[in-house]
């Protein structure tokens, strides 16, 4: 092995090749780090300022140190976040695209659930340059580089069947010299890895899983490489090389690109802004309704509120909110219809994991660092709990007319912002 | 001498189909096409469908609206769908992430909504393959494969050096070898064009979008034809030869784009938008509050109106004070969502101007810049539907204040409710693909990128074939 090793580094164009991917494996982990970075201080930040701006507010809306109710619920924001994990600069999958921060209050939860982040759209387009894409798409390449010629060079250097006829087991001798370039390749991947859990000191147990991904995925391809460069009749380097990278094309792009089609005609979704747009007709042509007509429903839901002061006037915030609420209600089926389909999607691709090493070791990484799509659902249905608490915390100063004191809004529920990112329940686990 | 760089062209055409493995690549090369013309038009569909689906919908909605108080109108709002040019078959660019609805409403400025790339799974992490990437990764690619060795290989044999000796100059020989990789690619690319030219017959702005495309993805392919011709020559190994253009391969396409892209956002960071928001209501504050009696501000406003008006009291007023509040409030409110606003596109400009910067490390980037400005899906094209739809937005919007001011009597402003028809004929301008003009700073950027490109590998080629 020994040996090995050193005729591998001996050739200073591989020593410089494997200098190169440590370089980019080292900043992958420094970008990485520095966008979660960024997300945690802009989170921080925000958390900083939300119990100021709800002083302020208070502060400016209060009549003799009450405030309406209505009023709260119309203008003060709460605000969420989609808080990143300590492992998830690994992986920034869905990240970069969802809010961190998002404001949210007592209207209607459809319209203000799919704001858009102000990031720049070209650069999440472009894609990101994390660990695991380097892992997903540069290690294969790698891989083929080192081996794709084991037998062929020998070939070419006319030491091949010198070679054969000098060791007893050929197998043994393959053996050694595709283990020795495996354990380079995975080093490549491994050492800035460890070199930057042991400077931050991160948690271990994540850092074994993406250990185990990376060693098990660089293992795959350089089985696969040494199939193909150690059959009988490898003796083409050229036609080798073309061989691995049109397979690698094809696990790499093709395939998951077919994949993805065929998700999506198997699991249609309905855009959002079809919900967007019912939301609105819902909530604003409930201006022309009888009153009635939202507070009947509204009470048999919220049998708690039926005996308060009924509305009389022209404008009530209490009728206000419940059609705004009533709107979510009538779309309640169809947004979970959607999120079923999102989670079908999500455990689709799961499976299809099991075939694509590409998907798989993509999918494990985002579960690691908790950016996929199921994390995202998850998110949402901690934001739509929030808005519930929200609700129960402003309905019964509403209903009864009663004015809120200061004391009562700042015992209101905020985003608990101190949840970590859970290791979702992720549907096929280690696969 | 024509004669003698076609002679060189056809010997080697006739190398390469002996050779099998590139006829072999080529017939790949254009399955993959067929793949991502699928994919590429199945996404376009989604996209176009959702759009169509939007307008018809936000029209119906927006026309059956009973009577109704205009202020009720302004909050009811209008949906506005970013238009899609057909070209986006060719290169989607920002399509998933941009968003691609807008909801306007009264005294506020919403953001593009519903971007895909937001509900992907993990698949969505994979490129999406389209014909423009085919055209920016993969061609070179396969190009490298096929032709690594064209002049190496004539090394190695002695050919070379034998065509030399002959008297055949050496640009003779490059044009040569040039030429037969080039004019191949050229006519796919042609083929590409003609048939997408067919496909989207009578849609806006097409024949100049398509010859700007075309023309990009030629200088694009003749430069990597280039390069491994140059490559190829310096090589004296065919090893060595196919390493270092797989090298290049990698770094151009892969590696560099993204890299430049995070390093910009991570130098330039954009300020969040939740923080962006807070930042223009609490300015809105400190402008004037409309429903505030003693504001200053408004309390100006009021004596203008009663000055022009010649009466002492609003009470008095031949039209409705609260319309002419409301036009006042908006005029204000638009002010500082729209400063907010180009704050936002100053940062990206920002990142933009820094990614400009090093696009030479990357003409695959320059490539994709020309290919999204010329398909519509780059974020200038973006900015102007965004800016087209805030001007809607605002005309709307005074067009409905202006009927709450004339139309509703203010002694019993909030019981009116007002004819229908005024609805129907609000002005609601269609929002349209902006000229390609919108982005012509990184069209020019990227096309001096694409020049060099041919520079660069070009008089690297004139220098070693002079050797001997």
């Amino acid at each position: 092995m020994k040996h090995e090793f050193t005729l591998l580094l001996k050739q200073r164009s591989l020593t410089l090749l494997l200098l190169l991917s440590l370089v980019l494996v080292s900043f992958s982990l420094l970008n990485g780090w520095q966008n979660i970075r960024h997300i945690q201080s802009q989170i921080q930040h925000a958390q900083q300022e939300e119990t100021m701006r709800k002083q302020d507010f208070i502060q400016h809306n209060s009549h003799d140190g009450t405030l309406e109710a209505g009023e709260v619920g119309y203008y003060l924001f709460h605000n969420v976040y989609y808080r990143p994990g300590e492992w998830s600069f690994i992986a920034l999958g869905n990240r970069l695209v969802v809010p961190y921060v998002q404001r949210i209050r007592l209207l209607g939860l459809q319209s203000q659930l799919y704001d858009g982040e102000s990031h720049h759209p070209e650069y999440v387009m472009l894609g990101t340059f994390d660990y695991a894409f380097l892992l997903v798409f540069f290690a294969p390449l790698l891989c083929i580089a080192l081996m794709h010629d084991l037998k062929a060079n020998e070939q070419q250097a006319q030491r091949l069947l010198f070679l054969h006829s000098l060791v007893k087991e050929p197998g043994h001798f393959w053996f050694k010299r595709v283990l020795s370039r495996w354990v380079l390749v995975t080093l490549v991947f491994v050492l800035p890895l460890l070199l930057f859990a042991g400077m931050h000191s991160l948690s271990l147990s994540p850092l074994l899983q993406i250990l185990t991904i990376t060693a098990l995925y660089t293992f795959l391809w350089s089985v696969l490489c040494s199939a193909v460069s150690l059959r009988k009749r490898a003796l083409n380097a050229n036609f080798n090389a073309m061989l691995l990278s049109s397979i690698w094309v094809m696990l790499c792009v093709v395939l998951p690109n077919l994949c993805q089609l065929w998700l999506h005609a198997r699991y249609p979704l309905q855009d959002g802004s079809q919900l967007a747009m019912q939301h609105r007709q819902l909530v604003h042509g409930a201006w022309d309704l009888p009153k009635e007509d939202t507070l009947k429903p509204f009470y048999a839901l919220y049998p708690q509120w039926k005996d308060t002061p009924p509305v009389t006037g022209r404008f009530h915030w209490k009728w206000y909110f419940a059609f705004q609420h009533m709107g979510d209600v009538h779309l309640q089926a169809q947004v979970a219809a959607r999120t079923r389909t999102l989670q079908m999607r999500a455990d689709a691709a799961t499976k299809m994991g099991r075939w694509l090493p590409t998907v798989w070791a993509q999918a494990q990484l985002e579960a690691v660092a908790c950016s996929d799509i199921s994390h995202l659902l998850v998110h949402r249905q901690q934001i739509e709990k929030f808005h519930t608490r929200l609700r129960e915390a402003i309905y019964p100063f509403l209903f009864e007319e009663r004015a809120l004191h200061r004391k009562e809004i700042e015992s209101m529920p905020v985003f608990d912002a101190n949840e970590p990112c859970t290791q979702g329940p992720h549907p096929d686990g280690n696969g | 001498m024509n004669a003698l760089i076609w002679k060189i062209a056809c010997n080697e055409w006739r190398r390469l189909w002996h050779a099998r493995v590139p006829a072999l690549l080529m017939i790949v090369l254009v399955t993959l096409w067929g793949i991502a013309a699928l994919a590429a038009h199945h996404h376009w569909q989604d996209h176009a469908q959702t759009v169509a689906k939007v307008t018809a919908r936000s029209q119906h909605d927006w026309q059956s609206q009973p009577d109704r108080h205009p202020h009720r109108v302004s909050h009811f709002g209008d949906f506005v769908a970013k238009p899609v040019h057909p070209l986006s078959v060719i290169e989607p660019g920002i399509l998933d992430q941009s968003g691609h609805l807008v909801y306007l409403e009264a005294h506020r400025l919403n953001s593009a909504n519903f971007n895909p790339a937001t509900e992907a799974t993990t698949l969505g992490r994979f490129s999406l393959i389209t014909p423009a990437m085919i055209v920016q990764w993969w061609m070179p690619l396969f190009l490298i494969m096929i032709a690594y060795a064209t002049v190496t290989a004539d090394k190695i044999t002695g050919i070379l050096a034998f065509m030399r000796g002959n008297g055949t100059p050496g640009w003779a020989i490059a044009s040569g070898k040039w030429l037969a990789l080039f004019l191949p690619l050229l006519l796919l690319l042609c083929l590409q064009a003609l048939l997408t030219l067919a496909w989207s017959w009578h849609s806006d702005q097409l024949l100049a979008r398509l010859a700007l495309m075309l023309l990009a993805q030629a200088l694009y392919i003749a430069g990597w034809c280039l390069l491994v011709v140059t490559v190829s020559w310096y090589s004296r190994q065919l090893h060595s030869a196919l390493l270092t253009l797989l090298l290049c391969w990698v770094c151009v396409c892969i590696i560099f784009p993204r890299g430049l892209a995070n390093l910009a956002q991570i130098a330039y960071p954009t300020q969040p938008r939740a923080e962006a928001e807070y930042h223009a209501e609490s300015k809105l504050q400190s402008i004037g509050d409309s429903h505030n009696p003693d504001d200053p501000h408004f309390q100006a406003f009021k004596q203008s109106i009663l000055n022009k008006y010649q009466v002492s009291r609003i009470e008095d007023l031949p039209v409705n004070y609260q319309g002419l509040l409301m036009q006042e409030g908006e005029r204000l409110t638009t002010a500082v969502y729209r400063e907010q606003q180009a704050l936002h596109d100053a940062q990206l400009a920002k990142q933009n101007e820094s990614i400009r910067h090093w696009l030479w490390l990357t003409p695959a980037l320059a490539l994709q810049y020309i290919q999204m400005a010329a398909s519509g899906n780059d974020l200038p094209h973006h900015q102007a539907f965004i800016r087209q739809s805030e001007a809607r937005r605002y005309q709307l919007i005074q067009y409905l204040n202006q009927i709450h001011t004339y139309k509703v009597d203010q002694h019993d402003d909030k019981n009116t409710r007002v004819s229908a028809d005024f609805w129907k004929n609000a002005p609601r301008p269609p929002v349209n693909l902006p000229p390609m003009a919108v982005s012509h700073a990184s069209l020019t950027a990227a096309f001096l990128v694409l020049i060099g490109w041919l520079l660069l590998p070009g008089s690297l080629l004139v220098r070693v074939s002079h050797r001997l």
